[in-house]
């Protein structure tokens, strides 16, 4: 789903922002990357969705190289890869229907389907009563799900998220991871970077992965194996736990999952 | 193509003040070209009014006869720079004389005989009322035996022209300066415009749109902003020539074509800084 083979991301300071750092996460996967501010977390997602290049090294993500995917073609990468920001980045002015519904445009969908789905997406986020409302008028919490329900748009493989619930209260916090869980046991790979550890411990069962100046100095999956098998594993699919990837279940009713929060 | 005209119209209903503000930038910008154009149209018309004064004239002896005459007109006819010949008798230049010259009437009407020659005035075609051509006309013209003399205001004629080239190297100049400028203002005002709604590319891309998808509605709103400041700049420079026509003195108003050309280069421009603005902020994503 995403291999990072080692990879160096420079930029102008003395130390790089990302060091010589090479993880596999599968299909299906559920991974939390954490680490202090400045650990390069946010470098890795933006790496991840070749917003940016690595230095050294090589990206892959979702059938999609660093080395080999032009700037042109990025957008393919960009429908099978959904992106949810601490800071939401929705469309001001918009409802939170238009703004789904924007997403679904943008990628060409049949017009006949943009609103429905729209709809559809926004009720299995939870937020099909204020569909009308425009986005700024809503809570961090409701307006964070309206960015997922945006991310999900384009049934991507895999969601990346950058401290999605950093701007939320505890309660918000609590109902954004529940969504992603769901998502996550739908079959799409989700990988969250977060500074809050209290956050992980009540998701003991996804993997962590841990920064620190730029290098991975934990990985929950392999430790220290992790480094020198990875490029080299065909495993790409980790245990289910849900239901498997296609529509991603969105088409329907989502299936009752059972979560292991503690 | 519905997406891309919903776009623009929800971008100027959401931000109308910088929608107005960016095109009556361009318009004041056009505007400034408008006013160039204006002026330089009417001084052109005013050289070419004083062009066509230009004129070759070969004074006859007295003892030219009707058939020696007939064969230089017609010789003088067939050259190319030549529009026309008007033979002027000996009685017709006293005429003139009375007519253009009334401070000398009383010393006219003294003379007991006519001292003035008959003449063959060459018109020459426009594009060859230059000093260079009308001399070349005069040496023609002096080759005949019955000429006395020819005369061009080579004097005059040489001024004329200078102030011509000077006229056509000012316009040069300051017309290209004036576009430059104005494609400069075009260019940040559309600019400042896309920069105002940066993030919303970034979204775009982010969700995976194609760079040529989400250049559409913005190459669009340059395109309207561009007509509508074009537009501003037409209807500020009429109504300069309207003021002045109507306040001051007698001008003329551009030709309708360059009115058109001023509007389109406001739609290029403003399409070419929309398409060069976007393009830089997909490069950051």
């Amino acid at each position: 789903m995403i291999k990072f083979i080692h990879v160096t991301k420079e930029y102008a300071r003395p130390e790089p922002a990302l060091s010589d750092v090479s993880f596999h996460l599968l299909k299906g996967q559920f991974s939390f990357l954490t680490g202090h501010s400045g650990s390069g977390k946010s470098t890795a997602l933006r790496l991840a969705h070749l917003v940016e290049r690595p230095t050294e090294g090589e990206v892959r993500a979702c059938g999609f190289s660093s080395l080999r995917t032009s700037r042109r073609d990025v957008w393919k990468l960009r429908r099978k890869v959904g992106y949810v920001f601490q800071d939401f980045r929705l469309l001001p002015g918009r409802t939170a229907l238009e703004n789904v519904s924007f997403a679904l445009e943008v990628i060409d969908s049949p017009k006949s389907q943009i609103l429905p789905r729209a709809q559809r997406l926004l009720g299995k986020v939870g937020l099909a009563p204020k569909a009308g409302a425009v986005v700024d008028e809503l809570s961090g919490g409701e307006q964070q799900r309206v960015a997922i329900a945006r991310a999900l748009a384009t049934e991507p493989l895999l969601l990346l998220a950058d401290e999605p619930t950093g701007n939320l209260d505890e309660r918000a916090t609590r109902g954004i991871m529940e969504l992603f869980w769901e998502i996550n046991a739908l079959g799409m790979a989700v990988l969250m970077a977060t500074h809050d550890l209290e956050l992980m411990r009540k998701y003991p069962a996804a993997r962590t992965l841990e920064l620190d100046q730029g290098r991975l100095v934990y990985d929950s999956a392999h430790t220290e194996a992790a480094a020198d098998n990875v490029g080299e594993s065909d495993q790409t699919t980790a245990t289910p736990r849900s239901t498997p990837p296609g529509d991603l279940g969105l088409a329907g009713e989502p299936e009752p999952v059972q979560h292991q929060e503690t | 193509m519905f997406y891309t005209i919903r776009e623009t119209l929800i971008a100027f209903k959401r931000a109308p003040l910088l929608t107005g503000l960016s095109a009556a930038m361009v318009g004041l910008a056009l505007f400034v070209v408008g006013l160039f154009g204006l002026a330089t149209y009417n001084v052109r018309l005013y050289l070419e009014t004083l062009e066509e004064r230009v004129e070759v004239v070969a004074y006859l002896r007295d003892d030219a006869t009707t058939a020696d005459i007939a064969i230089m007109e017609a010789a003088l006819t067939m050259l190319p720079e030549v529009l026309g010949v008007d033979f002027v008798t000996k009685a017709e230049a006293l005429e003139r004389a009375y007519r253009d010259l009334p401070e000398f009437n009383e010393i006219l009407t003294d003379l007991q005989v006519n001292p003035l020659p008959a003449s063959l005035d060459i018109q020459l075609r426009p594009g060859s009322r230059n000093p260079i051509t009308a001399e070349r006309v005069a040496q023609q013209a002096a080759l005949h035996a019955i000429v006395e003399e020819v005369q061009y205001g080579e004097e005059w004629v040489e001024k004329l022209f200078t102030l011509r080239r000077m006229g056509a190297v000012t316009t040069t100049v300051l017309g290209t300066a004036f576009a430059v400028v104005a494609a400069l203002i075009i260019g940040t005002a559309v600019r400042i415009a896309i920069f105002a709604r940066r993030e919303e590319i970034k979204i775009m891309q982010l969700v995976g749109a194609r760079d040529s998808f989400i250049h559409r509605p913005f190459l669009l709103e340059g395109a309207i902003t561009g007509a509508l400041g074009g537009a501003l700049a037409v209807a500020l420079t009429y109504t300069t020539f309207w003021s002045v026509f109507n306040y001051l003195f007698t001008i003329s108003w551009i030709p309708w074509e360059w009115a058109g050309i001023g509007v389109s280069s406001g739609i290029v421009f403003g399409v070419i800084a929309s398409g060069y603005a976007v393009r830089k902020h997909l490069r950051e994503v």
